[in-house]
Parts: C-alpha cells; sequence; structure tokens
C-alpha cells in the first residue's frame, strides 16, 4: 500500500491508469472521437493526483479571495453570503410587471431581474411607428420615470437588490438613470442602492442589439461616464457587468471570448 | 432555350429584435435547395419589406418573428401587398408563434407558418410544391 504523499505514488498512479485505461478503458470503448469541450479542449476519460503533480499549490490554486481566485473571489464565497435569487421578468407595461415582481418575491426570489422591451432597449417610444409592434415584447415598456415608479412600487429597493438588463450604454444611461431618479423620489439615497447594469458596448455591435444605434468609441465612452457616476454617487451599485456568456451563445468558443470580454476592464479605468 | 426561372425568396425579419439566426439558417437552406435567396436583413418596418419583394420581383416572402409581435406585423403586411396589388407573392413565416394564432394567420392569407424546430427540408418541400402550382 503506497500512500498518496508518499514517494513513489505518483508513479504508481501513472502506472495503474495507464493499465486501467489499455485493459478496461479502450476494450469498453464505443465512440472513436476524440472527447472535447465545446472550446475544442481535449478531455481525458480520468484525471488523477498525477496530473496536477507538478502543480504549485498556493501560486496555482492559492486560497479564497486570493489571486489567482481559483477558490472564488470572495474569502467566505456562499458562506458569507448566500447569491441572490433572482428571475429574469418583464413583459407589457410596467403593471403588469410589477404584479409578477411582487409574485416572485413573494414565492421567495431575493432580488429582481429587470428584462426591457426592444422599443425601450433601442431608445424608441413605446407610440413610435417602428417601435409600437415590439412595445411590451420580450420585457417592459419603459418611457418615462412615471413608468419606472409603477415597476418598482410598493417594492423595497432600498432593501433588495436590482439587475437591470440594460444590454448596452445607450439604453443603460436611460434607464439607469430613470431608477435612479425613482429612488430618489422615494427619499432613497443613490449610496444604499445595491444592483446591477449590464452596461455593455460590445452588445451593439458583436450581439447585434442595435449595431447601428452608436458607433462603438462613442458607445464605450458613454458606458464609462454611468460608471464614473455610480462610483462618486451610488458606490454598492455595479454600473458594469462584463460577461462573456452573450459572445458563447452568439457562437464564440471560450477562448475566444477571453480576448473579447477582458480588454474592458483595463480599459475603463483609463477613459 | 429558356433557362427555368429559379424561384425568388426574399427572407425578412421584422421589428427591433436582433435574433436572425433562424432567419439565417433558413435563408442558407433555400440557397442550398437552389433558390435565389434576398435576405433582407435586421430592423425592417412591414412597408420595407413589401417594397423589397416588388423590387426584386420575388416568388415568396419569408417573414421571421421572435418577439410576439406576429399578430401585428403580418396583418400589415398582408394589408400592404394587396395595396400594391401584389398579393399574389406568397407570404410564410417562422419563429416563436403559438399554434392558437396560426390559424387566425392562415384566414389572413399567410400561406404557411414554422415554429421552432422545423426541419428546413419541410420548409423547402413546402415551398416547392406551393410554388409550382
Amino acid at each position: 500500500m503506497t500512500k498518496l504523499f508518499e514517494k513513489g505514488a505518483v508513479e504508481q498512479i501513472t502506472r495503474k491508469k495507464k493499465q486501467w485505461q489499455e485493459e478496461q478503458y479502450q476494450p469498453s470503448k464505443q465512440d472513436n472521437d476524440p472527447y472535447e469541450s465545446l472550446s475544442g479542449i481535449p478531455i481525458e476519460p480520468l484525471y488523477t493526483p498525477a496530473d496536477i503533480a507538478t502543480m504549485d499549490y498556493s501560486n496555482d490554486l492559492g486560497f479564497p479571495g486570493q489571486a489567482p481566485y481559483v477558490r472564488g473571489v470572495h474569502p467566505t464565497m456562499y458562506r458569507g453570503r448566500t447569491w441572490t435569487l433572482r428571475q429574469l421578468a418583464g413583459f407589457g407595461p410596467p403593471e403588469e410587471t410589477n404584479k409578477r415582481y411582487q409574485f416572485l418575491l413573494k414565492e421567495g426570489a431575493t432580488g429582481i431581474n429587470g428584462v426591457f422591451d426592444y422599443p425601450t432597449l433601442r431608445g424608441f417610444d413605446s407610440t413610435h411607428p417602428f417601435a409600437r409592434a415590439d412595445a411590451g415584447r420580450g420585457g417592459v415598456a419603459i418611457d418615462t420615470v412615471e413608468d419606472m415608479r409603477i415597476l418598482f412600487d410598493g417594492i423595497p429597493i432600498d432593501q433588495i437588490s436590482t439587475s437591470l438588463v440594460t444590454c448596452q450604454p445607450i439604453c443603460n444611461i436611460t434607464i439607469q438613470s430613470m431608477y435612479f431618479a425613482n429612488a430618489e423620489r422615494r427619499d432613497i439615497p443613490l449610496a444604499r442602492l445595491t444592483g446591477t447594469s449590464q452596461n455593455d458596448f460590445l452588445m451593439e455591435t458583436a450581439i447585434t442589439v442595435s449595431p447601428e444605434v452608436l458607433p462603438p468609441a462613442v458607445s464605450f465612452k458613454l458606458s464609462c461616464d454611468a460608471i464614473e457616476y455610480c462610483t462618486r454617487h451610488a458606490p454598492h451599485w455595479n454600473p458594469v457587468s462584463f460577461a462573456g456568456y452573450n459572445y458563447r451563445e452568439a457562437g464564440c468558443s471560450a477562448p475566444r471570448k477571453l480576448p473579447l470580454s477582458s480588454p474592458m476592464p483595463l480599459r475603463v479605468p483609463r477613459n | 432555350m429558356m433557362k427555368k426561372r429559379k424561384k425568388r425568396i426574399l427572407i425578412a425579419k421584422p421589428g427591433l429584435d436582433g435574433h436572425d439566426r433562424g432567419a439565417k439558417i433558413v435563408a442558407r437552406a433555400l440557397r442550398n435547395a437552389g433558390m435565389e435567396v434576398i435576405y433582407a436583413g435586421l430592423h425592417q418596418t412591414p412597408l420595407q419589406i413589401v417594397r423589397a419583394a416588388i423590387d426584386e420581383d420575388v416568388d415568396a416572402v419569408g417573414v421571421s418573428i421572435l418577439s410576439g409581435a406576429h399578430n401585428t406585423v403580418f396583418p400589415k403586411i398582408m394589408a400592404l401587398l394587396e395595396e400594391a396589388d401584389a398579393a399574389d407573392i406568397l407570404v410564410f413565416g417562422g419563429g416563436t408563434i403559438p399554434r392558437k394564432d396560426i390559424e387566425a394567420l392562415k384566414s389572413l392569407g399567410v400561406g404557411d407558418i414554422f415554429t421552432t424546430g422545423t426541419d428546413t427540408a419541410e420548409i423547402i418541400r413546402y415551398l416547392n410544391k406551393t410554388l409550382e402550382r
């Protein structure tokens, strides 16, 4: 018997894995194709301590809340604070969506995840001839601060967090401002608001939510303006969400999504 | 000798929605089946679609709607075609359209509606059959 950290253990595991692969795994394997992740990364049939024998434990893995953050960005992760439960919701006029928000909160949601209709995302009023057919479709129709008041009527926005699926900066600057204005009217200081805006300028160009609304440079500037404002006035609000998810949805691989999503957080401070 | 005219199809994506994968897949499948396909691009109004159909002298217009705006958009397209004396152009559709709405759309003169999950071969068969008549 060889214990895991004794001398010769890794060699023994390597030898035994090879034997297992040749004698048991290969004969019962039906599929000859290489097994790969969606991004084309080959996946071994089995991993053992031999695969991490040369790993530098402290520098490659480390501890939660420490670089390189393999074990999460917070020291306590979900033992410190449970994740927010929020189901995507938004349809028709704000009155209807408000009822849905109230229902979800009653059923145990701990946050709001608001999605807006196409005219709102693209900066059209619901009554615009070009927008009418899509008003209230795929999200809630918000044209005014009054609509925003109705949307969050009776919802304790100073206690729960809200995710605003504002997609690109041109929509975000309007919707986030309306959300903040509504909070001020309810005498809730902006510093007490918690939540997240999407505010991702690549949503316009790469994901084609609205490629023709603003050129990328201007859109990025607008995104940074919103971030700057929040840093000063709403410190608990996440003013931007750098998510690679939408690029994956649009067909890009995991390695390709990184050069799309990671330069943004690096460029924002410079702007 | 006259060469047989290829079927000409306009694929159109009305409204403000940007989900155009379905429209592009259908456009490509019809092209591969030997048809002449014109893709109108994103964010078209019914009027733009009808104008493009007439200008391009197409046999059929395929309208892709996933946003739920079908009950507004299809009647408008049908009315505009009628107005332009172009009601002979076949209109068919695809996307996220509830079954209960499909009959009503057909009674307006919409040829057929192909919902999510339809085999592209079925759309090709339908067009070949319907446009032969």
